[in-house]
């Protein structure tokens, strides 16, 4: 084939297959179905069974808007919201100064082997929630580690997972254990975008250190600070396994319903009380929440760029 | 302040060392003290290191305490889960678990679901993501948009509609149940499709130019070029479907069905767990994902880096 050909034959009539549209549409095809059937389908009949009243498969009527009235006045309800972003919001007061300081002093010159220090606060991204439920609820037990270590400082035992008030607080420290490393990783590419000549210019006019962490470092860091806030209230909106693991016994939820979260509520609704439709408007409730809370975020820091950095 | 001109000089050659402060400011500026070889900064370096030496020894204790209670004798696991050092150690556990849980089933069930889902998702997320970033045709960007804007949506939304389907097609309790509904996967297309904006035009032309079908660039010159970002999905998709437990837990209905994350969730239900069994199934979980992750530290890093959100 030479090159010359080519403007004859762009200009003669393309082979249908070749056409641009069409081999793009054969690319897409397999995604497009899936995502249509298993995404898109499937949240319009969300909502849908959202407005029936199901008992069991197959036995469905049209229950107009009794689910939403019904939660309502559902305590359950209003109490796994409450725990859900109890949770979320000392998940994100924790989880995003520690991280950054972290990452911060890690790409300094004054720690050793950084990269070791990396590498083991990382390595529990990588394990099973379900793990992590298993050995937390061994570490957080009456008799638990957590509870022999302050007793050297004579601490009593606490009740970590039997004690209504202290069901959050087991929740976070799982948290910060599990989620640690990766907010240091999304920190760290943040702040390495960050020029060092803005350091350089600071320093020469006088700032400390700490003055330039605090005057350059922080405000630059925004974009990254809200994209982790925004995955964090995600990922804390969601949260499901932790309480399912660390509570796993009858109506879960743990002590008085303390750990009682969204997620979990809508599962044990939908596949133990079998109530599809009412855990569909659970689910559509949690989807709004979400929604109207990431949007509210976004607005405030005024972002509405899709591909804003990474 | 004055001093300040020293410190400064310190954080000229590491900006962020700034951070440092924050960890121990012993509030006394010496000048000329700011040099990164002096010896307030040798004694800085030190005690920021160890302030970091201890806090991974406490991100350890739990893979510690992991490991430790795999080996304790089963009835000591949860009598002593406060006794930093075990009275006893034994493999009788693994023996246990070898013994009274389909553990072969359920590892071989997390190994077929994990190959099954990362091979599927990377040729359709792959295939996607092509057209997306490199032809021209009505719609690309709203569909991509849309496709996006649905990653707003919880997941869980999705479970009854889904599992209600599952039902229909009679693929409850079957592999292809729990790997079909997962695998167009929108954080996947989009770490491709940007992966794929950065490849060079000319080569694209060039293959163009010398008459290969728009078939034959992708499998011949774009394939080879995204071979990094396939590696990066490979490690994700994987990831995400070894520790997955909500979708497998609503489909595998059968105990020998179950992946390793069900099997050990189905353990916890019981009157009286079985703590010699959930904590020598957590240590098979858990130990295949760390080894791997401590011979390709790189990739799994820089992957989850990218997108590691736990993105449905």
């Amino acid at each position: 084939m030479s090159v010359t050909q080519v403007p004859q034959q762009a200009r003669s009539r393309t082979p249908f297959f070749q056409r641009p549209t069409v081999v793009a549409v054969v690319f897409l095809l397999p995604f497009v179905v899936l995502f249509a059937i298993f995404r898109v389908w499937a949240v319009g009949y969300a909502v849908v069974l959202s407005f029936k009243d199901i008992q069991g498969i197959g036995m469905s009527e049209w229950a107009g808007l009794d689910n939403y009235r019904a939660l309502l006045t559902d305590d359950t309800f209003y109490r796994a919201l409450r725990n859900t972003a109890l949770y979320t919001i000392g998940t994100i007061a924790v989880l995003i100064p520690v991280p950054f300081v972290l990452a911060a002093v890690l790409r300094s010159r004054l720690v050793r082997g950084q990269t070791a220090f990396r590498t083991i606060l990382f390595t529990p991204v990588l394990t099973s929630l379900v793990v992590v439920g298993v050995i937390f609820s061994l570490l957080l037990s009456t008799n638990g580690l957590l509870n022999s270590f302050l007793g050297l400082f004579g601490v009593p035992p606490q009740g970590w997972l039997e004690t209504r008030h202290l069901a959050i607080p087991s929740l976070i420290i799982l948290a910060v254990w599990r989620w640690t490393g990766i907010n240091i990783i999304y920190f760290t590419t943040g702040l390495s975008n960050i020029p060092d000549d803005l350091y350089e210019a600071a320093a020469v006019d006088g700032a400390s250190p700490l003055r330039q962490f605090w005057h350059l470092s922080i405000p630059l860091s925004k974009t990254i600070i809200l994209f982790v806030t925004v995955l964090s209230l995600f990922g804390g909106f969601q949260l499901f396994i932790e309480p399912l693991i660390l509570w796993p016994s009858g109506t879960g939820g743990g002590p008085g319903q303390a750990g009682m979260t969204m997620v979990l509520y809508l599962y044990r609704t939908a596949f133990t009380s079998f109530q599809l439709g009412y855990a569909s408007a659970i689910g559509v409730a949690l989807a709004l929440i979400i929604m109207l809370i990431s949007l509210a975020q976004l607005r405030l820091f005024g972002f509405f760029r899709k591909d804003s950095d990474d | 302040m004055s001093d300040q001109v020293a410190q400064d000089r310190a954080a000229l050659r590491s900006p962020t060392a700034a951070a440092s402060q924050e960890a121990h400011e012993d509030g006394r500026d010496a000048p000329a003290s700011g040099m990164p070889h002096s010896r307030r900064f040798a004694r800085r370096r030190i005690i920021v290191t160890a302030l970091m030496v201890l806090i991974t020894a406490v991100f350890l204790v739990p893979f510690y305490w992991l490991i430790i209670s795999a080996l304790r004798p089963a009835d000591r696991i949860f009598a002593d889960a406060g006794d930093f050092f075990p009275s006893a150690v034994t493999l009788a556990n693994f023996a246990n678990l070898f013994r009274d849980a389909p553990i072969v089933a359920w590892f071989t069930n997390s190994v077929i679901l994990a190959a099954g889902s990362t091979l599927g998702s990377m040729i359709v997320v792959t295939m996607a993501a092509y057209p997306l970033a490199r032809i021209r045709f009505p719609f690309r960007n709203a569909l991509f948009v849309g496709i996006l804007a649905t990653q707003m949506l919880p997941f869980h939304l999705l479970l009854i509609p889904l599992f209600v389907l599952m039902v229909d097609l009679s693929l409850i309790d079957t592999y292809l149940g729990v790997i079909l509904p997962l695998l167009a996967h929108p954080f996947g297309l989009f770490y491709m499709r940007q992966y794929m904006l950065g490849l060079p035009q000319e080569i694209l032309d060039a293959a163009r130019v010398d008459g290969a079908s728009e078939y034959a660039v992708f499998f011949r010159v774009v394939l080879p070029m995204v071979r990094p970002a396939l590696a990066t999905l490979a490690i994700l998709f994987a990831l995400e479907s070894w520790n997955d437990l909500l979708w497998p837990l609503i489909v595998m209905r059968t105990e020998d069905n179950y992946p390793l994350t069900v099997g050990i969730q189905s353990q916890l239900g019981l009157y009286r767990p079985r703590w010699d069994i959930l904590m020598t199934a957590s240590v098979i979980a858990v130990l295949p994902v760390v080894l791997l992750f401590l011979r390709m530290r790189r990739a799994f890093i820089g992957g989850l880096g990218q997108l590691g959100t736990g993105g449905k």
